[in-house]
């Protein structure tokens, strides 16, 4: 491998990348499997196509997704083949994996994260073995230029954690961020051909600002960018407007937000915690950068200088420089510019009033600062969601929640309470919806008959199937299913006093841990203290923000009656249309007022307990009652065990 | 007449239920057909000898029934009226009473001694040996002849097996919040101990509008009721120190009001009140100490330069005929609640375990209802 050649190469296809190009195609020619990390559009594809162009080699492209099975990865026998041919060789069609190692190309596979467990074994094996052993067909080595390149987003998960050891282990790791902004408008200019570099200037500069916005969390890429640029150029052209205007005329400003609404709203993550749409922030920033922008003039070029170092300083709050370039926040005050859309523009922090109901925190800001006097210190200062987790971040680094749910139990700190309450919604939203991608991956393989949904044919036993009948059917068709078997969940939060501050957080996350478990499964909650409530009833359709806003809202003090909570439970249970029907109670276990608890938790048919006590007493409840209930007791001491004990109480 | 009786013979023995006999009301007395009475910890008091009375004696002095017959010279009640016993039955004419702060009567003098107010008993063992009435009135027997400046009339529509707690440990905690502590809005209150009398000062905290009422236990479960009562903040003082944590919560300064309401009230209950309690704040002391302790733990030179204030209070500065009917009102309209106190009713043979499920810290209240 002649790597200054291939990189000569690079250098004229990929704009910026110097240290990463290097770093990249180093690990390659060094014959290691690679794992680039990046937000999407950070060139990831782009840089390894143009390494396979230049060794000449092949790029074999795999989405990595929930449904990517062993067999898509690997291949399939051709049934109508086989039927003439029985299984051999030949009527073998290859996968991407066999088809990389036996032409020494790349097996390129995004989202590694996402992919099921089975299938990654699948892949490790041809990473380790560098061969591969298909079934009636042989084995396959691979030829000393296959690589696996695997790609990540970390938005999607923080890090590798989702990866088992086994994996990690044999992959190197290449990070890429955004690029500086100079670097972006030359990508721009060249893949949208836009000879208006004014256009490309406030493009890049508006996907800029979305990566730094506090109400996103997620910005878009570069890819953002020119799409903006293409379609604001057809967009005018089609009202026969002129681009340049934008200063002057509310038209041309309005088609530049529509254009801009119309490329990124789609590509950009807002925040659990907000309440406002993506258009909306789309057009937000849209109008700041155009409010800074005086429009295309002859040093444009230099221009593009300061909005880049406006755009990595974040974009918020910058002091100084350009006083052109300054956030939404400061030029709110320009009604005119903005029309019907500022008002929109000031609800950046708010939208809490709808919020789940205040509760009086039992510790104060001096115990916390006593506890945790460096993070106390930097929250004396004004907080926003964005800079609060940024600040968690680097002062604990642990569990987040932990900390959070301290921050929810201050009394004399109503702001932080808030503030913090709406964090850990939004952390416990984000973890959620990340499980509930991964979710579909679950359950066994199993041969089932086919009912539209898998295309992965057992062919064995559709084969079987098909010679023994006259009239072949759709119905003798047979596929490898993810197999699942519906049950009826009824989860029972224990909102007692015992449940304070930062418990109330831990039963939001059980919650969301249940809802991602079970789901498509029916589930209900209660919540009891002295009587019981239901927040959901089994087949209702709440939405799990909305249902986390039920739980957050609760205020646990008082009495705890397990027999109200447990009979409740029960009653939601007896309308489930399915034979299997779970319960599972989030408590202490400690019973303060009330008959007896345990004649209820054995008519449940299965109960489990995630006991939140830590003392004996509270753990020997808990165990009592599972085994009554027959099932499983997981004792849990923070937040970071919950989700874990919710998939050991329900493991199958 | 004969009655059925809970009676203690001796310090450190337990209730001895059985049939005594009960003469006939006297001149101003009155026969009360008791419903049902509350299970205090100062009858306890008797039982441990902490405060030694006479026995033979039948004790329990927070009840209601209804008025069976009268004797000469009765004008307030008939025969059929609801009544609260009191166990102080003011006579309205000595100082106290004419200043009034009846519960200081002088009468509460003979409260330990056993006879009536005319120096005769009314109640006597099967072979004849007197018994004595604690506070004249003895509660812990289905009929009692008591004075009836002793029984306090409330109306029809209320139920006795409920506000037979109206006539002790609602009065005595909520009326330490309210009459002694002198609750004001905004306050911070901090009471210690969650029984019977506590959690009637964690409402009266309340209803004073205090801003934070805290609630001090070492049971978790005292501490989730008095959360129901009003309580804004609790500390389980078997794992935090409650001084500490009350000088936390507010900032330092302590808190404005504090009330011992503790069931044995040791010097060291009142040093840990007092020190939790602000400058010229005030420290009130509810609960029953030992005769014998003869201190408490408090420094008198910080008592004069904080200018703080140590106070008492007997049935929490309430005057039965007066306060009653105005705490009854409370409870009618659902702003004062008595039904939730009572954890659990027992009969009157079940008393020495009702008392066990007191000394066990199971009970908030339990109450013995009478078969009628």
């Amino acid at each position: 491998m002649d790597i200054h050649r291939i990189y000569a190469a690079l250098d004229r296809e990929v704009i910026g990348r110097k240290d990463e190009v290097q770093l990249i195609l180093a690990a390659l020619a060094a014959g290691r499997d690679l794992l680039l990390e990046g937000p999407p559009g950070t060139s990831k594809s782009t840089i390894l196509r143009a390494i396979t162009a230049a060794m000449g080699g092949r790029l074999y492209l795999v989405e990595g997704n929930a449904d990517l099975t062993p067999a898509k990865l690997v291949g399939h026998h051709a049934p109508s083949r086989v039927l003439q041919a029985d299984f051999s060789e030949d009527t073998f069609v290859y996968g991407p994996l066999p088809l990389a190692m036996r032409e020494g190309g790349f097996l390129y596979i995004e989202e590694l994260n996402r992919v099921p467990e089975d299938t990654l074994n699948t892949l490790l094996t041809a990473m380790a073995e560098r061969e591969l052993t298909i079934p009636r067909v042989g084995t396959v080595v691979a030829e000393p230029g296959f690589r696996v390149v695997a790609a990540m987003n970390p938005f999607d998960n923080i890090g590798t954690g989702r990866l088992s050891g086994a994996v990690t282990d044999r992959l190197c790791r290449v990070r890429l961020d955004y690029q500086p902004p100079e670097e972006e408008c030359q990508i721009v200019a060249r893949r949208s051909g836009s000879r208006n570099s004014w256009l490309v200037e406030v493009a890049v500069e508006v996907v800029r600002r979305t990566r730094q916005h506090p109400d996103l969390r997620m910005g878009a890429s570069v890819r953002g960018a020119i799409d903006f640029v293409l379609v604001a150029e057809r967009l005018a052209e089609l009202r026969g407007i002129e681009l340049a205007r934008a200063p002057v005329d509310p038209d041309v400003r309005g088609a530049l937000v529509a254009a801009a609404q119309t490329a990124l709203s789609i590509k950009i993550a807002v925040r659990e915690a907000s309440r406002r749409s993506a258009d909306e922030i789309v057009a937000e920033v849209v109008l700041s950068v155009l409010a800074g922008s005086s429009g295309p003039s002859p040093d444009s070029q230099n221009r593009l200088q300061t909005a880049g170092e406006v755009g990595e300083d974040g974009g918020r709050g910058s002091s100084g420089g350009d006083r052109a370039l300054q956030p939404p926040v400061a030029s709110s005050g320009q009604r005119g510019w903005t029309g019907n859309i500022a008002g929109q523009l000031t609800s950046t922090e708010g939208g809490t009033a709808s919020g789940p109901r205040q509760m009086a925190g039992q510790q104060t800001f001096y115990g916390f600062a006593v506890r945790h006097p460096r993070l106390a210190a930097r929250l004396r200062s004004p907080m926003t969601l964005g800079t609060l987790e940024a600040v968690l971040c680097e002062e604990d680094g642990g569990d987040l929640l932990l900390v959070l749910g301290e921050l929810t139990d201050l009394h004399d700190r109503s702001d932080l309470r808030a503030l913090a309450r709406r964090l850990a919604r939004e952390l416990i939203l984000r973890q959620a919806r990340r499980d509930l991608g991964r979710r579909s991956g679950r359950g066994c393989l199993a041969s089932a008959r086919y009912r539209g949904e898998s295309s992965d044919l057992d062919v064995d036993r559709s084969l079987e199937a098909l010679l023994v009948s006259p009239r072949p059917h759709q119905d003798n068709l047979f596929v490898f299913e993810r197999r699942h078997r519906r049950r009826a969940y009824v989860l029972m939060l224990d909102t007692s006093g015992s449940m304070k501050g930062a418990a109330v957080l831990n039963a939001a996350l059980a919650l969301a841990a249940v809802a991602v478990r079970v789901a498509p499964d029916p589930f209900a909650v209660v919540a009891f203290r002295r009587d019981a409530t239901v927040l959901k009833r089994l087949d209702e359709p709440v939405p799990l923000d909305h249902l986390l806003d039920r739980v957050l809202s609760l205020n646990g003090h008082g009495l705890t009656d397990l027999h109200r909570g447990l009979h409740a439970g029960l009653e939601e249970l007896a309308l489930a249309d399915t034979n299997e029907r779970v319960g599972l109670l989030f408590s202490d276990g400690l019973q303060t007022t009330g008959p007896p608890a345990e004649p209820l938790a054995a008519a449940f048919p299965t109960l489990h307990v995630v006991a939140t006590g830590r003392t004996a007493e509270s753990i020997a409840a808990g165990h009592r009652l599972a085994r009554l209930g027959q099932g499983r007791c997981a004792v849990v001491d923070g937040p970071a065990s919950i989700p874990a004990a919710i998939n050991a109480c329900l493991a199958a | 007449m004969k009655t059925r009786a809970a009676v203690l013979y001796g310090a450190n023995q337990p209730f001895q239920v059985e049939e005594i006999e009960l003469d006939e009301p006297k001149e101003r007395e009155v026969l009360v057909h008791l419903v049902a009475t509350g299970m205090c910890h100062s009858d306890w008091h008797f039982v441990t000898g902490d405060h030694p009375v006479h026995y033979p004696m039948v004790v329990g002095h927070e009840g209601a029934g209804i008025v069976e017959r009268v004797g000469p010279g009765v004008t307030e009640v008939k025969p059929g009226d609801h009544v609260l016993v009191t166990f102080i039955p003011p006579c309205g004419r000595c100082r106290w009473c004419s200043t009034g702060l009846t519960f200081l009567c002088d009468r509460g003098a003979g409260a330990t001694l056993g006879p009536q107010l005319d120096g005769t008993y009314r109640m006597h063992t099967k072979d004849g040996q007197d018994i004595g009435q604690f506070a004249y009135i003895s509660t812990f027997s289905e009929w009692t002849v008591c004075p009836v400046d002793a029984v306090v009339r409330v109306d029809d529509d209320l139920p006795l097996d409920k506000i037979c707690l109206a006539s002790c440990c609602v009065p005595t905690g909520f009326g330490a919040a309210i009459n002694r502590a002198e609750v004001r809005p905004g306050d911070t209150v901090a009471i210690f101990g969650i029984g019977g009398v506590g959690i009637n000062a964690v409402q009266g905290a309340a209803a004073g509008g205090a801003a934070k009422v805290i609630a001090v236990d070492l049971l978790d479960y005292k501490l989730e009721m008095a959360e129901e009562m009003g309580a804004t903040h609790t500390i389980n003082n078997s794992r935090e120190d409650p001084v500490e944590r009350i000088l936390e919560l507010t900032n330092g300064v302590g808190a404005d009001k504090t009330i011992v309401t503790i069931d044995v009230v040791r010097p060291e209950h009142v040093g840990m009140a007092y020190r939790a309690t602000r400058k010229a704040g005030r420290t009130v002391v509810v609960g029953l100490a030992p005769v014998d302790e003869d201190h408490i733990d408090v420094p008198p030179s910080d008592l004069v330069l904080l200018g703080k204030e140590v106070v008492g209070t007997l049935y929490g500065h309430s005057n039965p005929r007066a306060d009653f009917a105005r705490y009854l009102e409370l409870y009618r309209l659902g702003k004062l609640k008595i039904d939730e106190l009572i954890t659990r009713t027992y009969t009157l043979d079940q008393i020495n375990e009702g008392f066990r499920d007191m000394l066990d810290g199971r009970n908030i209240r339990g109450v013995i209802v009478y078969q009628q």
